[in-house]
């Protein structure tokens, strides 16, 4: 049986996940978490290499051979701000004019030229009725993408793919293998900086719309900081056990009143544009459990309830098999990891 | 099912190159799997040709095999037969010619002589002994005479008279008299007869 690894990368930690890929359940053997010591990882893994980024790669590198985890084949994900994801609709066109279509609407979506860029796409659906297509097109800066790609080869593994977060829990989404009662779903992934939201109809497998907006982690976490006068650590431990300090309740809340209103926004526009709303959320946070109290606590809401997503859940679905050692409660970080590797 | 299959290293050179070499790789193993199978097939025609080959070499091998043991068995009883052949000819070669030295004593030793053989003995070394018997002197004189002329040639090595008796017959005036002679033969019949 093959195995291959997800990795995880963040500003503030590196995840890896060592798991079989080829029949269900997958079998999840080894995950190890690495602090990432690199300050500005994103920016710095693009530089010449410092002699901090040189200490952390070898740290992480002898522990990796030291657990048997070097020289497998690896699925990177990196957080949804490094990279752009969209849905463009398109006329029925070739696959080059696919590229050309896609480079002169680059400007409308990433802030540099796309001489710069990587991107990758793929059709999801095709309406010959219309004479119309949709295509999912994800954009990363070129210099970005080959850091990383050489950051993991230094690591003695071999680089595969890499993606952002999104597009890896598409993979999830739309691979069924969670059990979701309703068909048009608003997935949210609240990563440290943005949150990328994208509306989906399970059943029709069809991505509808997606939407990004700079309110993320960090917009909570530096809030509760100026609020309390503490520091990040404290903040994020506090708002982490948001339901047990009311103080922090009712902080969080006035916060979360700025982030429901994009998501209102969100519900607003796909009224609009497809004609129904999503009737349920899937949240994707490291910050699940206080944004499951967030949204379960918003007075006067029209948001429908929250799912979370979880590995105990697919544990007990038969999807996945973990190692004893290996708690579910314990692998929230290490999710995009994981569905990154369905491929 | 919708499968993502977004992936943003597919552009890089390093993943370029991989690719071109799994390409190269795979299009490789199909020509070398295409070159096993070409092969395999050959030599699973071969094999069945040469199979068929050794049944039917087998086949000849076990009637050569069988006609070898016949023709053993034969030559075994040829050569058995031919020495029995040679013995007997051996036999015949070395052992006196008895037939010859009858017919020898009865045409030239007794020739119309009115006399009765008595005995007549051949004694398996070329020897023989003659008795015969005659109311007249005259007949076993003429046989003595005829035994005289043989001497000297090359007929026999030894003749001799071993007896002569004359003795009366009872009740008539006439005598019956009885010589005995003792012959060794030279080989001379056995060397015409070979």
């Amino acid at each position: 049986m093959s195995k291959v690894l997800g990795v995880s990368i963040y500003e503030n930690d590196i995840v890896f996940m060592r798991l079989s890929n080829d029949t269900k359940p997958y079998s999840i053997d080894k995950v190890i978490h690495f602090e990432n010591k690199i300050p500005h990882f994103f920016e710095q893994i693009t530089k010449a290499k410092s002699k901090e980024t040189t200490q952390a790669l070898n740290i992480i590198r002898d522990t990796l051979k030291k657990e048997g985890m070097n020289e497998l084949e690896a699925h990177i994900v990196l957080p949804d701000h490094t990279s752009s994801t969209q849905i463009l609709s398109l006329p029925l066109i070739t696959e080059k004019e696919i590229i050309s279509a896609i480079e002169l609407q680059a400007d409308e979506f990433i802030p540099y030229p796309i001489e710069k860029a990587t991107y990758d796409y793929q059709v999801l659906s095709v309406d010959k009725a219309k004479s119309s297509m949709s295509v999912l097109v994800a954009v990363m800066l070129k210099e970005l993408v080959n850091s990383i790609e050489g950051f993991i080869l230094d690591l003695g593994l071999y680089p595969l793919s890499v993606e952002p977060v999104t597009t890896s829990f598409y993979r999830l989404l739309f691979g069924q293998y969670m059990k979701q009662q309703e068909n048009v779903i608003l997935f949210l992934n609240i990563d440290n900086r943005s949150t990328q939201a994208s509306i989906i109809n399970l059943s029709q497998q069809l991505l509808l719309m997606t939407y990004s907006f700079s309110i993320g982690n960090d917009f909570f976490l530096r809030g509760i900081q100026s609020y309390q006068n503490i520091g990040e650590k404290d903040a994020s431990d506090q708002f982490m056990k948001i339901s047990e300090d009311s103080k922090m309740q009712a902080i969080a809340k006035s916060l979360f009143s700025e982030f429901s209103k994009e998501i209102r926004k969100i519900f607003l526009s796909s009224t609009e544009k497809i004609g129904t709303a999503p009737k349920t959320i899937i949240i994707y946070s490291q910050y699940l459990n206080a944004f499951q109290w967030l949204f379960t606590n918003e007075e006067a809401s029209i948001l429908p309830q929250a799912t979370l997503i979880n590995f105990e859940e697919m544990k007990k679905s038969g999807v996945i098999k973990l190692d004893p050692a290996i708690k579910s409660e314990e692998l929230l970080l290490y999710f995009p990891a994981f569905t990154t590797c369905l491929q | 099912m919708l499968a993502i299959t977004i992936n943003l290293i597919h552009n890089s050179d390093r993943y370029k190159k991989v690719a071109k070499y799994t390409y190269v790789t795979k299009i490789v193993s199909y020509i070398v799997l295409f070159v096993l199978l070409v092969v395999n097939f050959a030599l699973f025609i071969g094999k069945t040709s040469l199979l068929k080959k050794v049944e039917e070499l087998n086949l000849q091998y076990q009637t050569f095999l069988t006609a070898n043991s016949k023709l053993t068995t034969s030559t075994a009883k040829v050569a058995y037969s031919y020495t029995k052949l040679q013995k007997i000819k051996e036999v015949v070669a070395s052992s006196p010619q008895y037939y010859q030295q009858y017919e020898y004593l009865l045409s030239t030793v007794l020739a119309e002589s009115d006399v009765q053989i008595e005995d007549l003995s051949f004694d398996g070394k070329n020897g023989s002994t003659l008795r015969i018997s005659s109311t007249s002197m005259d007949e076993i004189l003429s046989v003595l005479g005829r035994i005289e002329e043989e001497v000297g040639k090359k007929t026999f090595t030894k003749i001799s008279l071993s007896s002569f008796q004359m003795n009366d017959i009872k009740d008539e005036q006439t005598k019956m008299y009885t010589a005995s002679f003792t012959f060794q033969f030279t080989n001379i019949f056995n060397e015409n007869s070979i």
